[in-house]
């Protein structure tokens, strides 16, 4: 837990610019990690053939207005029509199992679906993370974009 | 909660749809001589957890739930003359009769985007869209 004891202006003057410069970084990072998680979940979902789909896949945070933004996404033209098409699921194999006479594996919705099952109790898990990395955390710029996987590494 | 039966109900009885004819409940189902080209299919598709609430002063626990369910729009075959047009304004029409117009025991119908999904045409080449509705109500 943080705690910090300061003592006379000059020191809460301090903290108060110290707290303004970290706390917009602190955020970012921890949008940046909960959408991680989604992502992840999502690239463990998304249904792959040659991988072009799960390559297409990116995470990044960016500056909007006075705050930041988390986006994740699928750049594969196809991949709306792949993301809604749930009949299709019955043919494919389960999502984190081996693909069975050249079947593809995962599931229609792998981005809806993970950002439901992780959207519950962001606000706090975002605080939590905000908190932990305060201080720490370097500014937008050290939050690289991340692109899927093409194949493997489950 | 059957809440895809009641969609399909409440489209029944408010847009041009009917029901058994081009409209249907479950999975998205190929042409053939029960199944029109042009028709809409509802699916009850998950949704986000349960979240407990308090409810008034005494603080009785109740739950909400948030279950989603997708609306697939489909056109009649290309050849058909202004297929994507009509498919269009299809689309928007079961649009504008399940947003913000849940029937009754329902907290809310919710669409997730402000326009139905266009997601590309099928194998066969008819025209497809998207709606997908959050679905709230108490337990």
């Amino acid at each position: 837990m943080a705690k910090n004891k300061v003592a006379g202006d000059k020191q809460v003057k301090a903290r108060l610019m110290s707290l303004e410069r970290d706390f917009p970084n602190a955020t970012a990072a921890a949008l940046y990690q909960e959408g991680g998680e989604i992502f992840n979940l999502s690239q463990e979902q998304v249904p792959v053939d040659n991988g072009d789909l799960r390559q297409s896949g990116v995470l990044k945070v960016v500056r909007r207005g006075d705050g930041f933004v988390v986006l994740i996404g699928y750049g594969a033209a196809y991949a709306l029509r792949i993301h809604e098409a749930t009949e299709y699921d019955a043919n494919r194999v389960e999502p984190g199992k081996d693909s069975v006479d050249g079947r593809t594996t995962g599931k229609s919705k792998f981005l809806e679906d993970p950002y439901l099952q992780l959207i519950g109790g962001i606000e706090g898990r975002l605080a939590k993370r905000a908190k932990m990395l305060l201080g720490i955390a370097g500014d937008i710029s050290s939050l690289p974009d991340i692109k899927g996987r093409k194949k493997g590494g489950r | 909660m059957d809440y895809d039966q009641d969609i399909v109900d409440a489209l029944d009885a408010t847009t041009s749809l009917t029901k058994g004819t081009d409209l249907f409940m479950g999975a998205v189902r190929g042409f053939s001589n029960l199944i029109p080209y042009k028709c809409v299919f509802v699916t009850a598709s998950g949704g986000g957890p349960t979240r407990p609430i308090k409810a008034g002063l005494s603080g009785v626990g109740i739950q909400e739930r948030h279950a989603s369910a997708q609306i697939r729009i489909r056109s009649d075959a290309e050849a058909v003359s202004g297929s994507f047009s009509v498919g269009q304004s299809l689309a928007r029409e079961v649009f504008d009769a399940l947003h913000f117009k849940p029937v009754a025991g329902y907290c809310e119908w919710r669409a997730v985007s402000s326009a139905p999904l266009y997601i590309g045409q099928n194998e066969e080449g008819q025209h497809e869209w998207s709606i997908n509705l959050d679905v709230i109500f108490d337990i």
